[in-house]
């Protein structure tokens, strides 16, 4: 683990240059804690690429192991507030998140946003479901897809 | 989150993120997602999806606070609750539940619920319900009675748990009404009766539920406001249909759903009833193999939402009797070798992860392994049938006994009145100097042995259980001059017992001239197959009878 106040480049898919105290990147994202850990971090010239992540979701994200490093300790309920608040984004906004937190292995944030999305999910019927998954092929054929309403009409 | 409702754009989320998601979604959601994508068909067939799923189960229900366990199989003895905690349930912590009878002792627990700890006293119809934390006990007081005549009255507590729409904790019981001579059929009425705590009284339900199966104490749990048992429904075709009973506290409704896989094959399971991952579960333990099974309800009411989570083994046969789930995603079980011993079972692993200490008495373990061997009877000989019945009888088991014999008469088996009679005449021999035992279940198991003994007669001619059916009336006579006090709350029964040995008395001396005739014929025939049937059955059964030489086969010697 780094000191505290060392800092790392991140740069987004824009090249943007995004500044964050190494701490807070290694506490929380598997990624960059291995290549601190490996040395080939540089810490005068490097900058870590994230070429499929946007400013605006690499900013997000940086916000969110920002605050969690910084308030660990509070209790539980105004973290889940927090983290509420974190993610009343758009979907669009949502799925950018998804596949950056996947990206960088952020475990805790992948697992709000699993949970979120779980949520999203639980209890609706199925055309509902592929919608909000953006399933365009779900690979029945229509005579199985017909079986398939037939038997579970309550699904549909 | 307002943003929320609209779909997730670019692309598809990929299919590994896909499968997390669905992992933490509730058991019952998995038949939905089949039919969401094909590629999501039987899901926990996906061995990727089948370790997210388990990790997320474990994680789900892996406490670190302690476990209370009680239920002991064939422990009569000691019916007291551990509370077991630590990585490896190394810290034991013994509760003497409080005494519900004088002389009777603290009964069984039945459930344990927000802390409260209801148990009972079999076939004495007291319950109480028992706070530990502030050593509150309540004797909650007996069900509505009107008996009718010529019935043998019974009660079987079904259920307790918590009414969170009422704030109330009930209790569901089970009155039922037994015929004279019809004890091994069905009850001919029953009668449903819910206790509130608040009211402090019974009042009626006039449902018509399936009763729950007794024999294993593991058939009831309790979750979230709603009681699940389950029991057997014996249609006219003779086939075995199990079902889960799901009774709502609140609404004071009940909804079953079929355990649908029962009659896959002969091999009859060992079910236990337990809660995983706040869904109701079953684990069935089957003989034949020496597997487990176990199945997730997802939904009360649709029996298409069972999923079979895990099939574990083959075990070694000592692991035989899976008693509830641990706090680990682990089950526990009983060992049924002489070590005496409870086990822990990763469910997702199929290992064993330790042994739990908690000594149990010898004459337990033995008898449980003869019903292991029993059970692995698959075509079981009229004499395997007797040996465990009577291994039971002997140790103070009559409703195992009991159960078993109702199970007999429902086979091929017409138990002719030797088997009858040895069966039950060990009851009366066990019990002459054990004058305290001589109860209401004593009554009526003579009882029925008089009542099935005179039906032999009347069928199909005398038999050679006349011999036994004279001692039996003689032991049955002897009780009662020398016990005469122990038949409390029983006066219809000993009255009924009067008149039949008046019955006895004028059939006596005509049996005994057959007796003679007929006992040779028989105890040759049968000798060399109740040798053999002995030396698989009956001694490890008859071993537990304290200090008892002989035992199950005793009667047809004589």
């Amino acid at each position: 683990m780094g000191s505290p106040l060392k800092k790392i480049m991140l740069c987004s898919s824009e090249k943007e240059i995004f500044s964050v105290e190494e701490q807070v990147m290694v506490q929380h994202s598997v990624i960059i804690n291995n290549m601190i850990e490996d040395g080939s971090y540089n810490y005068e010239e490097s900058k870590i690429p994230l070429d499929c992540v946007d400013s605006k979701t690499l900013k997000k994200v940086i916000d969110y192991c920002t605050y969690h490093t910084h308030h660990h300790n509070d209790n539980q309920e105004d973290l889940e507030a927090w983290d509420a608040q974190f993610l009343n984004v758009d979907s669009n906004g949502l799925y950018d998140l998804l596949m950056a937190a996947n990206y960088l292995e952020i475990r805790n944030l992948l697992d709000l946003i699993y949970r979120t999305i779980k949520n999203m999910i639980k209890g609706k019927k199925i055309d509902e479901i592929r919608r909000i998954l953006n399933i365009k092929d779900h690979g029945f054929t229509p005579e199985e897809e017909e079986q398939n309403r037939k038997e579970y009409p309550h699904f549909y | 989150m307002a943003n929320h409702n609209d779909q997730i754009p670019n692309d598809q989320i990929p299919n590994d993120l896909a499968l997390e998601i669905l992992a933490k979604l509730p058991v019952k959601s998995l038949k939905r997602f089949s039919c969401v994508r094909k590629s999501w068909l039987n899901l926990l067939e996906n061995p990727d999806f089948k370790s997210m799923y388990y990790e997320n189960l474990k994680s789900k229900t892996a406490h670190s606070s302690s476990l209370l366990l009680w239920r002991l199989f064939y422990q009569r003895d000691e019916n007291n609750v551990h509370l077991l905690s630590g990585e490896r349930y190394e810290n034991m912590v013994t509760l003497v539940l409080p005494t519900l009878v004088e002389s009777y002792g603290p009964g069984e627990v039945l459930e344990c619920v927000n802390g409260i700890i209801c148990h009972y006293e079999r076939g004495r119809e007291v319950i109480g319900l028992w706070n530990p934390k502030t050593d509150e006990h309540k004797i909650i007081p007996p069900g509505i009675s009107d008996d009718e005549p010529g019935f043998d009255r019974h009660v079987s507590v079904h259920g307790f748990g918590y009414d969170n729409v009422n704030d109330d904790y009930k209790v569901v019981q089970c009155v039922y009404y037994i015929y004279g001579r019809t004890l091994f059929e069905e009850p001919v009425l029953r009668i449903w009766q819910i206790y509130s705590l608040k009211s402090n009284c019974w009042k009626k339900l006039d449902l018509e539920m399936t009763q729950k199966e007794d024999v294993d104490k593991a058939s009831i749990a309790y979750l979230n406001g709603v009681c699940h048992w389950w029991g057997s429904e014996f249609a006219t075709d003779e086939l075995e249909e199990q079902v889960l009973v799901s009774f709502n506290l609140s609404t004071e409704t009940f909804r079953t759903t079929s355990i649908v896989w029962v009659q896959e094959n002969d091999d009859s399971p060992t079910r236990t009833l337990v809660v995983l991952n706040e869904s109701v579960t079953l684990i069935s333990s089957f003989a034949q193999n020496n597997r487990i099974e176990i199945s997730i309800l997802g939904e009360v009411g649709v029996k298409e939402s069972w999923v079979k989570l895990f099939t574990l083994g083959p075990f070694q046969s000592e692991f035989r009797y899976p008693m509830r789930m641990g706090n680990k995603c682990d089950v526990i079980f009983y060992i049924g070798n002489d070590s005496n011993e409870l086990a822990s079972f990763d469910v997702i692993t199929g290992k064993v992860i330790h042994n739990i200490n908690i000594k149990t008495r010898m004459f337990v373990s033995d008898l449980a392994s003869t019903r292991r061997i029993f059970d692995l009877i698959i075509k079981k000989s009229i004499f395997s049938w007797t040996s465990m019945i009577a291994g039971y009888a002997h140790s103070y088991h009559p409703l195992e006994a009991l159960d078993l014999f109702r199970r007999l008469v429902r086979t091929d088996f017409r138990p002719d009145g030797l088997i009858a009679a040895t069966v039950l005449l060990d009851f009366t021999i066990n019990n002459n100097d054990a004058s305290v035992f001589l109860d209401a279940q004593h009554c009526c198991i003579m009882k029925t042995s008089l009542d099935y003994l005179s039906s032999l007669s009347a069928n199909d001619g005398l038999s050679g259980a006349m011999r036994a059916f004279c001692t039996l009336a003689d032991n049955l006579k002897s009780d009662l001059k020398n016990n005469k006090n122990q038949f409390p709350d029983t006066v219809a029964t000993e009255k009924g017992l009067r008149q039949k040995l008046v019955c006895l008395e004028e059939m006596k001396e005509d049996l005994e001239k057959q007796i003679r005739i007929m006992n040779a014929n028989i105890i040759t025939s049968r000798k060399e197959q109740k040798e053999k049937e002995r030396c698989l059955c009956g001694r490890k059964g008859t071993q537990s009878s304290n200090g008892r030489e002989e035992g199950g086969s005793t009667a047809f010697a004589t």
